[in-house]
């Protein structure tokens, strides 16, 4: 029927009219606008991270100046959190959620074209201040650091908080508010609970990064000593507070990645998802232990071991209902038909790489491990698994499942496969490496080192470039799919076939009106 | 198909760009500013911002019943039950809203006895003593609005539009009179005897925390006077006053908050 309609309307579409692009308030030009960029700061986050790699092949260094180093993993950092990660889910949601719950826009169109408006800004000013303190920025070292790089990090940061705080906003009052008749609390699709809960964990944490930023502001600025020792102040207040923010950070990220997932197994497999409700409430229990294992970050800060070890075990039980969501996922699989296409391949590397991350996470949360191990590559190895293994790869997966539906085209499978393969083998060289490296006791943040750590930073290299590689078949795959290639099908995964329709919520609502409208119209199922 | 009547209805606005990206301005205007590198360059952008964002709130004001019924008129071609026909309590948004003040304030909060437990003596040696005379005026006045906004939310109910507008009048006048006494009275004296933010961390606790108390009186003010303007256009009724109600939770909000800041800082800070 989408073809039908195409055809009927040789218009041309919005996202080749500049005027269109910025005065679009439509939730599924937002979402694609989101998307795009959020590849494109993947693209710009990922040359960051090749020349850190270019400069570790070698121990010596020279590559690049010590700043500059700093400035890269910097700015690597909090550009694919805040600029990639986020957004990109952003986006997903703002495309998908409404059609899910048979909404015709969010309950906030203006502030959710606000919404993503207010992103160019805050990765500008990220790009243009070039920080050197850490994505972390810890003090007093971020209150010492001369210039205004640092000062315009506070203020990007400023800018994506009310960003995704306005997203939030809007997906729980779309979500609460605008759901057709039918779609009731327990059979909202999954991606749609997982946005919820992810919207009430930025609710909360992300004002208490914004205080704390603010702290750090007027600490520069103002000549007070929230974070300064000598000033009466505390710097491990910073780490507190960031890291109170900071950790439910990964569940921001994770939980939509989980919520994409756990929409597409059941269609990719044909065979209902097993076990909604756990899913959903482990969600919400993973939401609720995500702010209590904050300090798990800080076990070498001198806090009292009697102080430590509740989060300890805070953090060793978020392994619990991450487990659970696990096993739904490979029972829902278990018995069913398995596609080898890209998004199948790509959600099944998710599973995997999240469970080599997620087991490694339990490791490091114990306190004598994390004494070894803290601030050294396991940890940078550990997060990668999870930011860029899982979460990263849920992106790509959903990327090329709902391809067709954002263009009405098919990509490549060929090249899909290449960036599976280039992907899973590359991370695994990089990632792995690093986590070796790391239990040898190479530091992280380091632009030179010992020279017997070469070799296995030169293998990590060499996956650095294989990844590399791969991301940029796949944004070529991406775009030219979208020009040359071949139209999709109305229902490309025959989802609706196998009862299962992607958006559940607007095939109610096509249902219901060729139903009203009889049998003057031909319904949406004849031309499937 | 739904998607593409959709598509073809929605309306567009270019104001949520306009908005978003001169952010640019404002934050470059502060950059110049905190710097000092060009002031008068930093307060005209961060000007530039205001003017803009004023502008789009007034025309927003002006549309608000014209786009309202456009989005219900999309509604009502869905399945999806449009608006009750009462619009009252505190809606989804607000609470949400509220949320984010909590988490906000219970930071500050946590910060502040963070920071007080690594003390063994507080206020640390050297720090004056706080008068509590204006802030006991300001808990009587803060009080006294809390009662004139439950006086226009019962009227509201009853549809009796002067006390409403009254009282929401009173509501705001006491706001700005606790400001007043703040900014005008307590603050310059304090500056005078050199508690300023920079003289140690008990000051820089006292600026911030009152600060952005101080802060969100401004917007409650902001947000009575919105309210008042409706109330005199009579858009507030027994069947609609969502908005009302929103606000004086908010304002009730911010009136727990001064409680604790007051027992906190200028009763109990011997104590705590």
């Amino acid at each position: 029927m989408t073809v039908q309609v195409q055809r009927e309307r040789a218009e041309v579409p919005w996202y080749k009219s500049l005027n269109k692009i910025i005065t679009t308030t439509h939730h599924t030009h937002i979402g694609m606008l989101y998307i795009a960029f959020a590849y494109l700061m993947f693209i710009v986050g990922g040359l960051l991270a090749a020349l850190m790699r270019w400069e570790l092949a070698t121990p010596t260094g020279g590559f690049v100046a010590p700043e500059l180093y700093s400035s890269l993993f910097t700015v690597h950092g909090t550009l694919m959190i805040f600029f990639w990660a986020m957004p990109v889910f952003a986006g997903f949601a703002n495309y998908l959620l409404p059609k899910m719950i048979g909404a015709p826009d969010m309950y906030y169109p203006k502030l959710n074209a606000l919404s993503f408006w207010l992103l160019p800004v805050s990765a500008g000013l990220l790009l243009l201040g070039w920080p050197n303190v850490g994505w972390t920025g810890y003090a007093p070292l971020s209150v010492r650091e001369g210039g205004v790089g640092v000062d315009m990090w506070i203020l990007s940061l400023h800018l994506a908080g009310t960003s995704s705080i306005i997203g939030s906003l809007n997906f729980i009052v779309t979500t609460w508010r605008l759901r057709r008749p039918g779609i009731g609390m327990w059979n909202i699709p999954l991606f749609v609970w997982a946005m919820v809960v992810t919207a009430f964990i930025i609710i909360f944490a992300v004002p208490v990064i914004a205080f704390a930023l603010t702290l750090l502001l007027l600490d520069r600025n103002l000549g007070t000593s929230f974070y300064l020792a000598e000033g009466g102040g505390d710097p491990i207040l910073w780490q507190h507070l960031f890291w109170f923010f900071g950790h439910p950070e990964v569940y921001i990220l994770v939980l939509p990645a989980m919520g994409v997932v756990s929409e597409m197994i059941p269609r990719l497999v044909k065979k209902p998802i097993y076990g909604y409700r756990p899913i959903v409430w482990s969600s919400i229990l993973i939401a609720i232990l995500g702010y209590g294992v904050w300090a798990h970050h800080m076990f070498t800060t001198g806090l009292s071991i009697t102080a430590l070890l509740p989060f300890m075990l805070m953090t060793m039980s978020v392994a619990i209902p991450s487990g659970v969501k696990v096993v739904n996922w490979e029972a829902t699989i278990f018995g069913g038909r398995l596609r080898f296409n890209t998004p199948t391949l790509f959600t099944l590397s998710f599973i995997a790489t999240f469970i080599v991350g997620g087991i490694t996470g339990v490791f490091q949360a114990s306190i004598p491990v994390d004494y070894h191990l803290q601030d050294t590559y396991w940890v940078v190895g550990h997060m990668h698994f999870i930011l860029f293994g899982a979460i990263s790869q849920a992106a790509f997966a959903a990327t090329y499942y709902y391809f067709p539906y954002f263009t009405k085209r098919m990509y490549s499978e060929t090249l899909g496969k290449v960036h599976f393969v280039t992907a899973n083998i590359g991370q695994y060289l990089v990632f792995m490496s690093m986590m070796a490296l790391g239990l040898m006791g190479m530091p992280r943040r380091y632009y030179a080192y010992l020279p017997e750590f070469q070799s296995l930073h030169v293998v990590a290299t060499a996956g650095a470039i294989i990844i590399g590689i791969g991301s940029l078949i796949f944004i070529l795959n991406l775009l030219i799919s979208w020009r040359i290639g071949p139209k999709a099908r109305d229902d490309p995964w025959d989802a609706a076939k196998n009862n299962m329709p992607d958006f559940m919520g607007e095939y109610m609502n096509q249902q219901e009106a060729s139903r009203l409208k009889g049998v003057t119209q031909p319904t949406a199922e004849s031309h499937g | 198909m739904v998607h593409e009547e959709a598509e073809e209805e929605h309306e567009g606005s270019p104001w949520p760009a306009v908005v978003g990206l001169s952010t640019a301005p404002l934050i470059t205007g502060l950059i110049l500013l905190l710097k000092g590198i060009n002031p008068t360059l930093g307060l005209g952008l961060v000007g530039f911002f205001l003017v803009i964002i004023i502008s789009f709130l007034a025309r927003e004001i002006r549309q608000w019943p014209r786009v309202i019924a456009a989005f219900f008129s999309r509604l009502r071609r869905t399945p999806i039950p449009a608006e009750p026909e009462v619009v009252s309590g505190v809606g989804v948004p607000t609470t949400i809203f509220l949320f984010t003040e909590v988490a906000l304030f219970g930071a500050g909060f946590a910060s502040f006895f963070a920071i007080r437990a690594t003390f063994a003596v507080w206020p640390p040696p050297g720090a004056p003593h706080l008068e509590d005379f204006i802030p006991k005026l300001q808990t009587l006045m803060l009080l006294l609005s809390s009662l004139a906004i439950e006086w226009a939310v019962y009227s509201v109910k009853r549809d009796r539009r002067g006390p409403v507008f009254a009282g929401v009048v009173i509501t705001a006048l006491l706001g700005t009179g606790f400001l007043v006494l703040k900014l005008g009275f307590e603050w310059p004296h304090l500056w005078e005897i050199g508690f300023t933010p920079d003289a140690g961390i008990y000051a820089s606790n006292f600026y911030l925390l009152l600060g952005a108390h101080g802060a969100h009186v401004l917007g409650g003010v902001v947000a009575l006077g919105i309210v008042a303007s409706r109330a005199r256009l009579g858009q507030l009724t027994s069947r609609s006053h969502g908005l009302l109600e929103s606000v004086s939770i908010y304002w009730h909000f911010v009136h727990l908050v001064w409680l604790l800041l007051f027992t906190i800082i200028y009763e109990g800070a011997f104590i705590w």
